[in-house]
């Protein structure tokens, strides 16, 4: 009876009914063009290769966070952004790779799913190490195969700014050898905040302590922390890296596509994911 | 606050009526019709045989306008009785069908049979005595005064009555919805098929006498001549167009919500068209007007008092339905001296206070057992009435298969235990020259089950309480150009809820909660003010109403506790104020949280004009300056409408009205503690800035007589939109503020409505419903709103079986339901709610010996399953399940 009741409303109420396809991501215009993938090149997507290797969509994301804040009055000296912000899964369909090519807004708003609002923040030398010794802290030795493990999502992909040398041999808390941040090396012990602090521009999720960034929690009300949240594109991190590939030469030519960039982070007998 | 509804401020009022065209002797005599152009407190019936004086009856509204009475068989004797109809409303008494110089005749005699009617004298005055053909002519009352030669008069042709230079605009009563103590007192006889007649008041008597002197011989014989009801199926006695409202609200009456075989308020709005009622994860009944849903947005009252809490806007609503009256719903803004918290809809419980006594008891499954009664009695010029309810239930125990607390896996269960105490008290006081005084109180205890927990865990051991308190007094005047009214109200509700956030016994890893992670809601809110309205009869059809109100509302305590600790999400042993947390009473520097108070002032005027007898034209203003936290804010909200009636029975309305919606204390200000079990749920934000509702809504109604029966249909078309709309979208899955959609959301949709009398105890009805709601803030292909039904379709059938027993049967249907896509999170955690089919069936007696009813009803007699949307659908995904099938007995008894 109920079978055959509900096959009845259905049918008497269908046609009249109209919803939101639920595979749209919430962008006017999925279809338009941001960047290019360059040529000869792939974007990883899976976890190994967002949580555990240097990931082109990842920096370009931090390169995004420095863009939108440069100009104001507190601008950001370098940005980082979780490996576990970055999702494979999508709305409707799994994309571990993204080949050379076109990258759409609709498809970037997927991958960035959490609308994150972008905020910068003041950390002294010993917060920014922490920050970074806490990024590597769960990565897997140079042994493990990386298919068989699910690497945190705590781990930064960095902006262009950052110098980061990392040997995963060495004890957690400690696998941070070498950090520099345009140029400058974030010595260990560090200066006092008052004496040289630095601008680091994040998501407000990580700010508020998000995978397990207790030490960003700690420092958001403290005194001298000038937390700001970013005011261009609604301060939203996936329509701020949107923005930034549209006006870059990254969405002029395949040629001129985005790619991951080896150098900003160095690992030492870290495991390194295969392609998907 | 101050609810003088629709009927106020609205033209004056007519009887859609078709006479009998004859009586016969001995038996009972009904008379019906419909009112329509106004809010009626009586609808009285004069009758009168020859040479006797007028007696009165009452008329009984049996749903919507639709009004029915008998007159009793002792009064059908020949040769006949002449009658006219008398409506009260809040303004006076006007007559509306027939007067006392020219009241409607109806001979009295066998069908078909004719009359040998002679004049005789009696005493001094010659009078008419009349018998069936073939009987003895009636004897001469003086055998020495034989009747003088006279021709027969000639009878005059059939003909409508005409139109008479009726009381113009009378003002209006808006007594149901009006938030004061009660409109004029109903003198009704008990409810029943046969009426009884009602001692009118000595002014009345004395009001009746002087519209009908002593009637000349001759003024007599026209009488009787002149009173011949008109042919034709339906005759508007006043034709003018002022008689019919622009707005349309839905009235379910006692009668009407008897046959619908509901036992609650929530059961009855779900079958209205334009309403959509759900149940939440906590087992609150939300409703949702024309596709949007929000708790502040839709204002609920008791006999005109608001019952929403201040702090959070939710009403005590769910009552047993037994002991009222009637219930109205108007579906967005009503007329501008409707107050603050009507933006998408208002609905208006009216309870009984009829003269007499009427009880019940009930049980049924889930161990549920209800007792009912009120009663009314009048001592002189003294009321004095009064209302219980008494409510308990175990409830029904409904599997829940998954909830977001992943350390138990197994099958969980719903808990719907509820007790509830409604009992009320009033008195009125009616003086000639000093107009009438009423007091009033009333409180509303409940104590429950949450349904399934606080968010997204099933927490069966949660206890929530709410209790509340009213009180009115109110004094009107009638004068002769109108009426004054002063009322002043008081409420206090206080509620503690302690929530189980997860069971007894929950661990996860190191963290373990042997009585379960609680947390402690304790609020208590306060409100007082005093109204003062006019309703003055000014020249040109004109009705002016204006009114003032002072209103000030308070949250008088406030306590949140909880046993988890927010930082590590531990267990802190027993429950304690959580460090650093900014209760909604608290500024944070010693003082008054700024959401904490809320004083009101407001102003109204509105006018009715009816510049021609087919076309009325209502405007009305109404000016709020409403204390927020953002400083003192005003708010405007114009109303206008147009009423025309081209033809008979055809009404056609249009009408715009806008309403100002502040933001609720909790959506200002709700703190909660930032602990892992919070992690999704809504904060407050003062920065939220008020809400806008423009409502257009153009409609039609006609009304046709089908022999004894007749046919009524309604059709509404509607667009509301909300600017600066306040709403809970969880954005980043942490505590999210309340925020407002800056480009707002909109609804547009057709109601109609189809009702079939086709004997007093045969009805067919139905009713459906098409809306389409929108977030104009999100992307285009991710607008649509429909977490609420878009189609609803309701219906039923009330069939005699035999003399004695009454068959209802009444089906719902309603569309699938799925996320809104307004956010992310919103868009990845999906659900699909399929569309659902529920029936109901009941048996119910007639009245036995005039005084007992029984009754045995089924509710979704399929058991079909479905269920409502959860917080957390990605957590529940079966969502909150709504009851299987039940069934019921009951017993009425009234006196």
């Amino acid at each position: 009876m109920r079978t055959w009741i509900s096959l009845v409303t259905a049918a008497a109420l269908a046609g009249c009914a109209a919803y939101n396809d639920q595979c749209q991501p919430l962008v006017e215009d999925p279809n338009e063009r941001v960047a290019f993938v360059a040529t000869g090149t792939e974007l990883f997507l899976d976890r190994p290769n967002t949580r555990h290797a240097n990931n082109a969509l990842g920096q370009q994301a931090a390169d995004a966070l420095v863009w939108v804040f440069s100009g104001g009055n507190q601008e950001a000296e370098f940005a980082v952004v979780n490996g576990g912000g970055l999702r494979a899964e999508g709305l409707c369909v799994t994309r571990n790779i993204i080949g050379a090519g076109p990258l759409t807004d609709g498809v970037l708003h997927e991958i960035m799913l959490f609308a994150n609002f972008a905020q910068v923040i003041r950390l002294s030398d010993d917060e920014v190490r922490a920050v970074f010794e806490h990024s590597v802290r769960e990565l897997f030795g140079a042994a493990v195969d990386l298919k068989t493990v699910s690497p945190d999502g705590q781990f930064l992909q960095v902006s262009r700014e950052v110098q980061l040398t990392v040997d995963c041999a060495l004890p957690p808390g400690a696998r941070v050898t070498s950090l520099h941040l345009g140029g400058e090396e974030v010595p260990s012990p560090g200066r006092p905040l008052e004496t040289r602090s630095w601008r680091m521009a994040t998501s407000d999720y990580l700010i508020n302590g998000g995978d397990g960034y207790q030490m960003l929690e700690d420092a958001k009300e403290g005194p001298l922390r000038s937390v700001t949240t970013a005011q261009r594109f609604g301060g939203v991190d996936s329509n701020i890296t949107a923005a930034y590939f549209k006006q870059s030469t990254y969405n002029s030519t395949e040629a001129e596509g985005f790619q991951v960039d080896p150098g900003r982070i160095t690992f030492n007998n870290c495991a390194v994911p295969a392609r998907p | 606050m101050l609810l003088a509804g629709v009927a106020s401020a609205q033209p004056r009022v007519s009887f859609i009526h078709n006479p009998p065209a004859q009586g016969r002797p001995g038996e009972p005599l009904t008379l019906e019709g419909e009112v329509s152009g106004g809010e009626l407190t009586a609808l009285s019936v004069y009758v009168r045989g020859p040479s006797e004086d007028w007696e009165r009856f009452e008329l009984e509204l049996q749903y919507g306008d639709y009004w029915r009475g008998t007159l009793p068989a002792s009064r059908m004797v020949p040769p006949w009785v002449v009658y006219y109809v008398v409506a009260t409303t809040r303004a006076g008494r006007s007559d509306v069908f027939g007067s006392a110089n020219r009241p409607v005749r109806v001979d009295i005699g066998a069908q078909g049979t004719k009359l040998k009617c002679k004049r005789v004298k009696k005493g001094k005055k010659w009078v008419q005595r009349c018998v069936e053909a073939g009987d003895d002519p009636p004897p001469s009352v003086e055998p020495d005064d034989p009747a003088p030669a006279e021709p027969e008069p000639e009878p005059e042709p059939e003909r409508e009555p005409e139109p008479r230079p009726a009381p113009k605009s009378e003002p209006r009563a808006a007594p149901e919805r009006e938030p004061e103590p009660e409109p004029q007192p109903v003198q009704k006889a008990e409810p029943g098929p046969e009426l009884r007649a009602a001692p009118p008041p000595r002014s009345e008597v004395k009001a009746a006498q002087a519209a009908s002197p002593p009637a000349s011989e001759l003024e007599e014989e026209l009488a009787l001549y002149g009173a011949e009801a008109a042919g034709g199926v339906v005759q508007r006695v006043a034709e003018s167009a002022g008689e019919v409202s622009s707005l349309a609200p839905s009235v379910l009456t006692a009668a009407e919500l008897k046959r619908r075989g509901v036992r609650f308020v929530y059961e009855a709005l779900e079958l209205v068209p334009g309403v959509s009622v759900s149940r939440d994860m906590q087992g609150n009944w939300r409703v949702a007007m024309r596709g949007l849903r929000a708790d502040p947005e839709v204002l609920f009252t008791l006999n005109g008092q608001r019952l929403n809490n201040f702090y959070d806007a939710k009403a005590l609503a769910n009552l047993p339905v037994d002991n009222l009256e009637r219930i109205e719903i108007f579906r967005g803004p009503a007329t501008a001296d409707v107050g603050l918290g009507n933006v998408t809809g208002l609905i208006n419980l009216v309870t009984r206070r009829d003269v007499g006594f009427r009880d019940s008891g009930s049980g049924g499954r889930g161990m549920s057992f209800d007792g009912h009664a009120n009663g009314a009695f009048v001592a002189g010029p003294v009321k004095v009435f009064g209302d219980v309810d008494v409510s308990s239930q175990e409830g029904q125990q409904l599997t829940v298969l998954r909830d977001g607390d992943t350390t138990d896996t197994g099958a969980k269960r719903t808990t719907d235990r509820r007790f509830l105490l409604n009992a009320s008290l009033g008195a009125e006081l009616s003086l000639d020259q000093l107009g009438t005084f009423e007091a009033s109180g009333r409180v509303l205890y409940e104590d429950r089950s949450a349904l399934l927990g606080l968010f997204d865990v099933v927490g069966p051991d949660s206890r929530l309480q709410w209790l509340t308190g009213q009180a009115q007094l109110g004094w009107r005047k009638t004068l002769d150009a109108g009426q004054l009214s002063v009322r002043a109200w008081f409420d206090q509700q206080t509620t503690d809820r302690l929530w189980q956030q997860t069971p007894s016994s929950y661990t996860d890893g190191a963290i373990s909660f042997p009585d379960g992670a609680q947390e402690q809601h304790r609020f208590g809110v306060r409100g007082f003010g005093v109204s003062g309205r006019g309703d003055f009869k000014l020249p040109f059809n004109n009705l002016l109403s204006a009114g003032v109100q002072l209103e000030h509302q308070s949250i008088f305590s406030a306590e949140l506790r909880s046993n988890v600790d927010t930082a590590t999400n531990g267990n802190l042993g027993a429950l304690q104020a959580p460090v650093g947390l900014r209760l909604p009473t608290e500024d944070g520097a010693g003082g008054r949280g700024p959401a904490a108070d809320r004083f009101t002032g407001s102003v109204f005027v509105t006018d009715t004009w009816t510049p021609l007898d087919v076309v009325s034209v209502h405007a009305g203003l109404r000016f709020d300056l409403v204390q927020l936290p953002g400083g003192v804010t005003p708010g405007f909200g114009p109303r206008i409408g147009v009423t025309v009636t081209p033809i008979k029975s055809l009404a056609l309305r249009a009408n715009y009205g806008r309403s100002f919606r502040a933001p609720s204390p909790r959506e200002y200000a709700e703190a909660l503690p930032a602990n892992g079990f919070n992690a999704g749920r809504f904060i407050g934000n003062l920065s939220l800035q008020p809400a806008y509702l423009d409502a257009v809504e153009a409609g039609a109604e006609y009304v046709q007589g089908l022999g004894e029966g007749r046919l009524r249909l309604r059709g509404t078309f509607f667009f509301e939109r909300m600017t600066n709309a306040v709403v809970e979208i969880d954005t980043t899955g942490n505590l999210t503020p309340f925020s407002n959609r800056l480009l707002g959301v909109q609804s547009i949709g057709l109601e109609g409505e189809a009702r079939l009398e086709l004997t007093q105890r045969l009805h067919v009805w139905l009713n459906a419903s098409w809306v389409r709601a929108e977030d104009l803030s999100t992307p285009a292909q991710s607008r649509l709103l429909t977490d609420v039904p878009q189609l609803r379709a309701n219906g039923g059938v009330t069939l005699p079986l035999g003399p004695w027993l009454n068959l209802d049967f009444v089906a719902r249907f309603a569309s699938e339901r799925r996320n809104n896509t307004r956010s992310v999170l919103e868009l990845i955690r999906r659900y699909t709610l399929p569309g659902y089919a529920t029936f109901t069936a009941q048996l119910r007696t007639e009245p036995i010996f005039d005084h007992v009813e029984l009754l045995l009803l089924g509710q979704n007699v399929f058991n079909f399953e479905y269920a409502d949307d959860a917080t957390r659908p990605d957590r529940v995904p079966g969502g909150v399940p709504r009851d299987g099938w039940s069934l019921f007995g009951q017993a009425k008894v009234s006196f």
